[in-house]
């Protein structure tokens, strides 16, 4: 194990230094930070009405009940945010399908951990644009930017 | 004192020595000793060779104003591709003066760049319009044939790779080739199929047994409560749950569509992974130029 | 006598010259380094080494590679440097002083367990007494920044001069919630630890939901509903009791980071002495 920590980190070690000069670089006066717990985003969609009444009634839905209930989706994004963002990407209907398709796969008790990334949060990754029908948006594990929640 | 024009002269030698001295320290000044041409390239290779590439392009750039070379020109490019830079390593081998010597080299380089870039209509376009009399031209017509691995078009036949793969990775190109025929595909047309015929075959068909299996039950249960109340005449929960499950069915024979594809998706990701790793290994079989021997 | 004298100013000043062309370009990039100029001090100090035939800067020229890459807050390149000083170092004080910036560097990274562990190390071979209160200094930053803050006074208690730092130690330690309290009050009464982290509207609708369907469950129990009674009971009663005191603890960590990077915010900007 700890042969393997060594050889991990001089490998790792090797390819940063490598690379960190292949950019300019400046004076780095950040200050650190222990990583904070963030709130949710409760604002609201003013682009059009049907944008503006389906973040009103998540936020409900998060005020109400989603805030209250615990930590229950094993999901990121979590499902009322991942049905905003289908509707918003695509239309209600398609929305909606996609939805309850990611609802079954919510409740499926045994999830493969191989078939998604894993989040720092220790969430499972399981971006919209993986269910828009477009191959060339889907991304697929080890190959997935950052995670956007 | 006696008079004596040698001893002045020591004098005034010394005096501007010890003003040298004395004034080179006061503005602190790089020592010319090196940053003499012939030093600064004996650096700028220094860094290259170390994978400093950025350092090493602007030691050669300065190299370069104060006296023409050839292979610096041409190393410069090859720091920008090294450093995944390929944007700006396209351009400057695209506008490489003729007359360098190195010239059919960062024509080569160009296509590399190209390639790299995974711009792969451009490249076959304008490996159309190359000639056999150029010198690189086996290494362009390999890279024209590996185009045909990363994407979804019909492979050119097995023995024109053989042909020109005349090296000695020959046997595991055309393992990638044979891979690339027979990469696993699920017809999407299929799992929605079978998805719409059983509620969550299709899932199954795509790999996902748990979704589809969880998919079943959802459909069964919904379904046998929307008959239920029916059947007991309490018509509003009859059509709630009615409603559920169609909306649950439409969305698995989506799902399953959708999972068909990240199926195909994801075996396809992971065979170009494993051949642009191989690839990068072999050099995309290209010249290595060992500047740094 | 004349050609002699000519001989020993000649050899003596390419001598002069011979040692000075390092020493100058050895200027050259510290001046680079004080006008934060690093990326390009890095190139100098790598044009020294490159030049340094005899090995007189292997330390040096290593060292200050790997301080101009932690000022640009590249620290597993500075840490690949400092090793390299302490490699090239001519004397346990280099090497001691290479291993403190292996250690600060860890700090700054956030890699706090690995600068512990280090300076553990360090403290065992160490006699030297102002030595042995540095090391004591690094490690009390190293608990700040793993946000260890009862560790980090330790550590101070054991120097003096540095009241300012024990001082913020004593803040957060203060003012920091207690995340087992909060849990278990909410665990007694949902909603209480809520109220104890200043999120009221949060306790109260915790309060309200966990009335709510507890009444809803006792009473279908009450009426012999059992089926009902059980399904309101796993499927919301516990599920909003889970989520309250799950809120509780939550609401306690969030406030107890603010609290600490506040502190750390405090420190790193306004602390007048050293800094990793």
């Amino acid at each position: 194990m700890k042969t393997k920590l060594i050889f991990l980190f001089v490998l790792f070690s090797g390819i940063i230094s490598a690379q960190t000069d292949w950019d300019k670089w400046e004076a780095d006066n950040s200050i650190y930070q222990l990583p904070e717990i963030k709130d949710r985003d409760y604002s609201l969609d003013h682009s059009n009405f049907g944008t503006l009444a389906l973040t009103m009634l998540r936020d409900v839905y998060w005020f109400g009940f989603s805030d209250l209930d615990g930590d229950n989706c094993p999901f990121q994004p979590t499902c009322s945010t991942f049905f905003v963002d289908a509707v918003k990407k695509t239309n209600i209907v398609q929305g909606v399908l996609m939805f309850a398709d990611r609802f079954t796969r919510d409740s499926n008790f045994f999830k493969s951990e191989s078939r998604y990334k894993i989040g720092k949060s220790g969430k499972l990754i399981d971006p919209v644009d993986n269910y828009m029908l477009d191959e060339n948006k889907i991304t697929i594990l080890g190959v997935l930017p950052d995670e956007t929640e | 004192m006696r008079k004596n024009p040698n001893g002045k002269i020591t004098i005034v030698y010394l005096l501007f020595f010890v003003f040298q001295i004395i004034s080179s320290a006061q503005t602190i000044k790089p020592p010319d000793k090196f940053f003499t041409l012939l030093n600064r390239i004996k650096f700028g290779n220094h860094l290259f060779c170390t994978k400093d590439y950025l350092r090493a392009v602007e030691e050669y750039r300065s190299c370069l104003k104060l006296k023409p070379n050839d292979t610096l020109q041409f190393k410069i490019g090859l720091a920008y591709e090294r450093m995944k830079k390929f944007g700006i390593a396209k351009m400057y081998f695209n506008s490489f003066p003729q007359e360098n010597i190195f010239f059919p080299e960062a024509r080569l380089e160009f296509y590399k760049t190209v390639f790299l870039m995974k711009q792969f209509r451009e490249f076959r376009n304008l490996y159309l319009g190359s000639t056999g009399n150029f010198k690189y031209f086996p290494e362009i017509t390999r890279l024209n044939y590996l185009t045909y691995l990363f994407e979804d078009l019909p492979l050119p036949d097995s023995s024109n790779f053989r042909l020109w793969f005349n090296v000695p990775a020959k046997e595991e190109i055309m393992k990638f080739y044979r891979k690339k025929v027979n990469l696993p595909r699920k017809s999407l047309t299929a799992a929605g199929l079978l998805s719409a015929l059983i509620p969550g075959l299709g899932k199954i068909y795509a790999g996902e047994l748990g979704d589809g299996i969880t998919a079943f039950i959802f459909n069964g249960i919904l379904g046998f409560l929307a008959y239920d109340n029916f059947r007991a005449g309490h018509k509003t929960r009859g059509w709630i749950f009615a409603g559920l499950t169609a909306i649950f069915y439409g969305g698995n024979i989506y799902g399953s569509v959708a999972a068909a594809q990240i199926y195909n998706k994801r075996n396809k990701v992971n065979y170009e992974q494993e051949l642009s790793k191989f690839l990068e290994r072999e050099n995309y079989f290209t010249p290595d130029y060992n500047f740094c021997k | 006598m004349n050609k002699i004298f000519y001989i020993i100013i000649f050899v003596g000043f390419s001598r002069l010259v011979a040692q000075s062309n390092l020493d100058s370009q050895l200027n050259y990039a510290d001046l680079l380094f004080a006008q934060n100029q690093y990326y390009d001090a890095i190139t100098e100090y790598k044009r020294l080494l490159f030049f340094d035939s005899e090995h007189r800067f292997g330390f040096t020229g290593n060292y200050k590679i790997g301080l101009s890459y932690k000022k640009g807050g590249k620290y597993d390149d500075a840490v690949k440097f400092f090793k390299l000083a302490e490699i090239n170092a001519e004397n346990d004080l280099q090497k001691l002083n290479a291993r403190l910036q292996i250690a600060r560097s860890n700090i700054l990274r956030g890699t706090t367990e690995n600068a512990l562990r280090m300076l553990g190390n360090l403290l065992q071979g160490v006699k030297d007494s102002s030595m042995v209160k540095k090391i004591h200094y690094w490690k009390g930053w190293a608990f700040m920044f793993a946000d260890k803050w009862d560790s980090a006074k330790a550590e101070f208690m054991q120097l003096d001069s540095v009241d300012s730092l024990i001082a913020v130690c004593n803040d957060v330690i203060n003012q920091k919630y207690s995340v087992t309290f909060a849990k278990l009050i909410s665990y007694i009464l949902p909603g209480a630890g809520q109220f104890y982290t200043g999120h009221y509207i949060s306790g109260l609708m915790s309060l309200g939901m966990n009335v709510l369907w507890g009444y809803l469950t006792v009473n279908a129990f009450l009426a012999e509903r059992v089926f009902d009674g059980i399904v309101i009971g796993n499927l919301l009663w516990f599920r909003f009791y889970r989520g309250n005191y799950q809120n509780a603890e939550k609401f306690a960590l969030q406030k107890n980071i603010e609290i600490a990077n506040k502190a750390l915010r405090k420190v790193q900007i306004e602390y007048k002495g050293e800094k990793p």
